[in-house]
């Protein structure tokens, strides 16, 4: 009981303050979307090897049509200007914040809602190629229904 | 099925070279017709060959590990990682799961404990490069006791994250990561000490079906939601940064990570998220805007974890 009254306690404080107190996971692989002419060339000097795929992405550099304004994108369903990527956000990066959502139960899960405010994030946290997030997702989602 | 000729069934479903496969691996099946078969042991005296498995009561272990049940598919070394993952299940999250329910956490050094015992390696192992993982001696695989979980109690601060940079850059050179952290190896052992190239989904499959007897959906989504979703793309085709600044310390459970897919405006649909990546014009990095829902692990709170309650 007297753990209950400090949670209620608590939580009505960190309703009131949620980005100062929230912390979170580390890392959100998130899926995000961006402009559809974002591609990786080979970074001047740098030899590939083709066979090795890491290495391969170690090596290269994002470039894109630089003429053409970035797509207004963010109300659209997918189309022709913008395509899903995934992007690794580490937790303390300047912009993102966290606030918990009260849940029926799985209390421990600790659900949450996660607020991107112009968070800025090294190309270095791109998983694979740009734009191919969704089939990344996709071909994980026999693996992740063996957890469900 | 069981006990009765299947073989209509089976080939309606199966190649021929699926029964060929398994007779090849498993020297205690035969092909044959039950009306031409005269066993030299009859059916209900055979025993299994790897011994049964738990209390043998009806439903309380799966039926597979019955005496006279002889799957194709669950070796001995199943057998061993589920007798490793039960014990640490047992002992370490089922009588704590009510605290950490009621203290919406599960502590930290609980993920560094299942990282340390090579159970996130083992609920990804199909999708973990081998270079991300050795195989440890036998006498070092014990599975470490509730005292030394408690010691670890005390530290319970947050993982140490990369700072943010255009430092970062630098790192791009996979050669150079390798010369500044030459220790590449986890070495870390799977549940059983289990070889890595032995382990197949079965083995993983075992690992959270016992996770599931700690009865508790929260603490399962806590402990292996987040990384069953986020961390198999990280490992699958992510650059050598991402490899060791995000997937070794996950798979040590030195850190924390969830899959962010779902908003309030699509759900689960992930080809409809509206979270925009826009592009820096020097192209060093990703300005991000929108807002993700109903992320795991997404909510653990300061004022909780010095309040809550720890094994």
């Amino acid at each position: 009981m007297h753990m209950r009254v400090l949670h209620l306690n608590f939580f009505g404080l960190t309703n009131s303050l949620p980005c100062i107190l929230a912390t979170t996971s580390d890392f959100f692989t998130m899926a995000v979307r961006t402009r559809s002419d974002l591609k990786f060339v080979p970074t001047e000097g740098s030899p590939v090897a083709e066979s090795d795929e890491l290495s391969q992405s170690a090596q290269l550099n994002l470039t894109w049509d630089r003429d053409r304004p970035d797509p207004k994108f963010s109300t659209k369903r997918p189309g022709s200007d913008s395509q899903v990527s995934l992007i690794v956000v580490p937790r303390n990066t300047p912009g993102l914040t966290v606030e918990p959502i009260e849940c029926g139960g799985a209390h421990a899960a600790g659900l949450g809602t996660i607020r991107l405010r112009n968070a800025r994030v090294p190309v270095e946290y791109l998983v694979g190629s740009p734009n191919s997030g969704l089939s990344y997702v996709l071909h994980n989602f026999n693996h992740g229904t063996c957890r469900l | 099925m069981a006990g009765r000729d299947a073989t209509k069934e089976f080939h309606e479903y199966h190649g021929p070279e699926v029964l060929a496969r398994y007779i090849k691996d498993n020297q205690s099946l035969c092909i044959g017709r039950l009306d031409t078969y005269e066993p030299e042991v009859p059916i209900e005296h055979r025993t299994d060959p790897h011994g049964a498995f738990g209390t043998q009561e009806p439903y309380s272990d799966p039926s597979w590990y019955r005496l006279h049940w002889q799957s194709p598919y669950y070796k001995a070394s199943h057998r061993e990682v589920r007798r490793a993952v039960r014990n640490f299940v047992s002992r370490i999250v089922s009588p704590y799961v009510s605290d950490w329910e009621q203290a919406r956490r599960v502590p930290r050094s609980v993920f560094r404990q299942l990282g340390a015992e090579g159970l996130f390696a083992a609920v990804m192992c199909r999708r973990c490069p081998s270079r991300l993982l050795t195989t440890r001696s036998s006498s070092s695989g014990v599975m470490s006791s509730e005292k030394e979980l408690n010691k670890e109690d005390a530290d319970d601060d947050p993982a140490v994250v990369p700072q943010l940079s255009g430092k970062n850059r630098t790192s791009l050179s996979s050669q150079a990561y390798k010369a500044a952290d030459p220790d590449l190896d986890l070495s870390i052992a799977l549940p059983g000490n289990v070889p890595l190239e032995e382990w197949d989904t079965f083995h993983e499959l075992v690992t959270l079906d016992e996770f599931s007897r700690c009865g508790s959906a929260g603490v399962c989504w806590s402990l292996l939601g987040g990384i069953c979703g986020g961390l198999p793309p990280v490992m699958h085709y992510g650059n050598e940064y991402l490899q060791q600044t995000v997937a070794k310390p996950v798979l040590r459970g030195d850190a924390i990570i969830s899959l962010a897919i779902t908003e309030p405006y699509c759900g689960t649909d992930a080809a409809s998220v509206r979270t925009v990546a826009a592009i820096e014009p020097d192209g060093s990095a990703f300005i991000l805007n929108g807002e993700k829902k109903w992320i795991p692990n997404g909510k653990f709170m300061e004022t909780d974890m010095n309040q809550s309650i720890v094994p």
